[in-house]
């Protein structure tokens, strides 16, 4: 099995698919943490963000800025091919994994 | 929103993610949390912007640095032998050198600041050698030495390695 996504990269990357053309820096943060259901840091989803893009699973461009960015331009990120396939290989070793078991498991096993 | 958590932020990233941190504060975070938290909230995310762009082994080693640096400073302070005041002022040096380490690695800017930390980097390394080697021909010998002079070294050549690292990825990318 290659490499598989992190949970992280997975929640990235998903949040992007779901956003589509408004996947900008910011929008991607808010979904990861409506994903997750938590406060997430903002440096964890740029750190990935700029990872992925350079393993090639992102691309980016830069868009127009607004007002209450004070002008500044947003960056918006699309998945490539690359990412398509590494979601998918996520989601297939994930259920290679569980294959056989019923979730939720309980204790004693 | 306080200019100077923003100036803090560009520091280590750019105008796009300054503008989308301005966005969120602006329109979600200001009117949910109010001011202050908000600010709090702002400055949380420029830590943990800073903080992901300083590999980890190096974080550890610089504020061992640091601690070491203050320890020395305190004890030739405290015990106050013959030229006690140079080897403060060396110990100071090591101090900020250690911090300004961190911060040079982390930067998206101060290319004069990435080069005065790489110098001083060298002449880290050079006094860590110097020091080890003195010290195991020395007839009283200092067993924190022995500590102290190979995480110095360490230290050292790790960050010269990430100072390097980030001018080959700026070049890349530009």
């Amino acid at each position: 099995m290659a490499d598989v996504l992190g949970a992280f990269e997975q929640a990235v990357l998903m949040a992007i698919v779901k956003l589509g053309d408004d996947a900008y820096g910011r929008s991607v943060l808010r979904k990861v943490q409506e994903a997750l259901n938590r406060d997430v840091a903002a440096g964890a989803v740029y750190a990935t963000l700029e990872r992925l893009e350079q393993k090639g699973m992102l691309s980016s461009r830069l868009g127009e800025g607004t007002a209450v960015r004070d002008g500044r331009a947003r960056r918006y990120y699309g998945i490539n091919g690359t990412g398509v396939d590494a979601l998918n290989d996520a989601k297939a070793a994930m259920e290679q994994i569980w294959r056989g078991a019923e979730w939720p498991l309980r204790w004693p096993v | 929103m306080n200019p100077l958590f923003e100036r803090l932020l560009l520091w280590f990233s750019d105008d796009v993610i300054a503008g989308d941190l301005l966005e969120e504060y602006r329109e979600e975070r200001l009117p949910r949390m109010g001011r202050l938290r908000a600010e709090l909230w702002y400055l949380r995310q420029v830590v943990s912007i800073a903080a992901r762009r300083v590999p980890g082994a190096l974080a550890v080693l610089s504020l061992l640095s640091v601690g070491c640096a203050v320890w020395l400073a305190t004890m030739e302070l405290v015990l106050k032998h013959s030229g006690c005041p140079l080897r403060t002022v060396e110990d100071v040096g090591l101090a900020m050198q250690a911090s300004a380490a961190m911060v040079a690695v982390a930067t998206a800017r101060a290319r004069t600041l990435r080069w005065m930390v790489a110098a001083a980097s060298v002449a880290v390394a050079c006094d860590a050698v110097a020091s080890f080697v003195h010290n195991a021909r020395a007839q009283h010998f200092e067993g924190f030495v022995v500590v102290i002079a190979p995480l110095l070294l360490t230290q050292s050549l790790l960050t010269l390695a990430a100072l390097r690292r980030r001018d080959h990825r700026s070049k890349s990318s530009s």
